[in-house]
């Protein structure tokens, strides 16, 4: 379901079963937008839920291998291949949905081209793929998961800041320390 | 004819504060968010809901523009007050329009001291499918939205003070320096 790896990675993350809730800022040159998140991630799909503030704007993406399929809060449903794309035409908003899904967890998307550098914790710190670099800013104490990403891209720039993840208890282990 | 407990409020109302708790839940009622703050209403046209939980967030209305600032993300966009549709909880309480022309108004019953109204957006593609207004004597204690993904935000207002003075300053928006403030067409 991820528009930029091709092939399965050879490691299935074990670990593909998380939730994160935060906040996220666009902007484009002296344009912009932000909103809340919710990111459902499960093994075969995801639930990407941004919402502005007072529940303004609420939209939904649900992917999975067959697709990606995009709701809006006045019920209006469009379809596509690529999250990046649907969300790009259904919006104007460019967001890496793809690539983020291994970024948020401080991970590079496995298989495609990667320059990168960790800090003395072995924690992923910047990382430049698929045109975008990525800063890791802050972090959470336990599991070293991301807790505030900066991406640009061109003129593109995203904020996110996670306020909380949570895990399935079963699909917790050691990997996300990593 | 809207219910005598919501013209009792609206008619005649000029100002508006109170604190505010609010929780959103999702379509299957689990939790997904719990804020709190404060609320100032400035009729015709003007309001500011400051949030402090779970983040400081700023959404005001000055009376021409819409400001939505987040203060961790130090990014504040700005949108034409109109385009923001009648059909909003914020614009529905500093809007001077006659609510029934945006919403067919009933009352829907009461529960314990609450005498609940519901409002339903006539405009089909209005991003809440209900509003449910809970009044106690005389004042407005509760805001449901329900939007149409199923997820209810759930508003309670607390030391609530009706066309008390309010300062014109609340409704000036003013972000701290080094914040981007951006258009927001999108």
């Amino acid at each position: 379901c991820s528009g930029l790896a091709t092939r399965e990675p050879a490691r299935v993350p074990a670990a593909d079963t998380w939730t994160l809730e935060g906040r996220i800022a666009l902007r484009l040159e002296d344009e912009g937008w932000h909103a809340s998140v919710v990111w459902q991630q499960r093994p075969g799909s995801y639930r990407l839920r941004l919402q502005g503030p007072l529940g303004q704007g609420a939209l939904e993406l649900s992917g999975s291998a067959a697709g990606v399929i995009l709701e809006r809060a006045d019920g209006r449903i469009s379809q596509a291949r690529d999250p990046d794309i649907l969300l790009y035409q259904e919006t104007g908003w460019q967001l890496p949905v793809s690539g983020l899904r291994y970024w948020v967890r401080g991970r590079p998307v496995p298989d495609i081209g990667t320059r990168s550098r960790r800090d003395d914790q072995g924690r992923l710190v910047e990382l430049h793929q698929a045109g975008w670099d990525i800063r890791y800013t802050d972090f959470f104490q336990t599991g070293a998961l991301p807790r505030r990403i900066e991406l640009v891209n061109g003129e593109v720039r995203v904020k996110l800041i996670i306020d909380q993840w949570q895990h399935l208890p079963a699909a917790d282990e050691a990997d996300d320390a990593s | 004819e809207p219910p005598a407990v919501f013209t009792a409020f609206f008619d005649g109302l000029r100002s508006f504060r109170a604190d505010f708790t609010q929780e959103v839940l999702d379509r299957h009622g689990d939790r997904v968010q719990e804020g709190s703050g404060e609320v100032f209403i400035q009729r015709p046209g003007r309001f500011r809901w400051n949030y402090a939980e779970p983040y400081t967030q700023v959404i005001l209305g000055d009376g021409r523009t819409l400001w939505t600032y987040d203060a961790d993300l130090e990014q504040a966009t700005r949108k034409p007050q109109e385009e923001v549709l009648m059909g909003t909880p914020a614009v529905l309480l500093s809007s001077v329009e006659d609510p029934a022309e945006v919403f067919q108004i009933a009352a829907v019953g009461g529960e314990g001291d609450i005498a609940w109204v519901e409002l339903m957006p006539r405009d089909a593609d209005s991003q809440f499918e209900a509003i449910h207004l809970g009044f106690a004597d005389g004042m407005l204690r509760r805001m449901i939205l329900h939007d149409s993904f199923g997820q209810r935000t759930d508003i309670r207002f607390t030391n609530a003070q009706r066309n008390v003075e309010l300062d014109p300053e609340l409704f000036r928006f003013d972000p701290p320096p080094g914040t981007d403030v951006l258009g927001g067409e999108h």
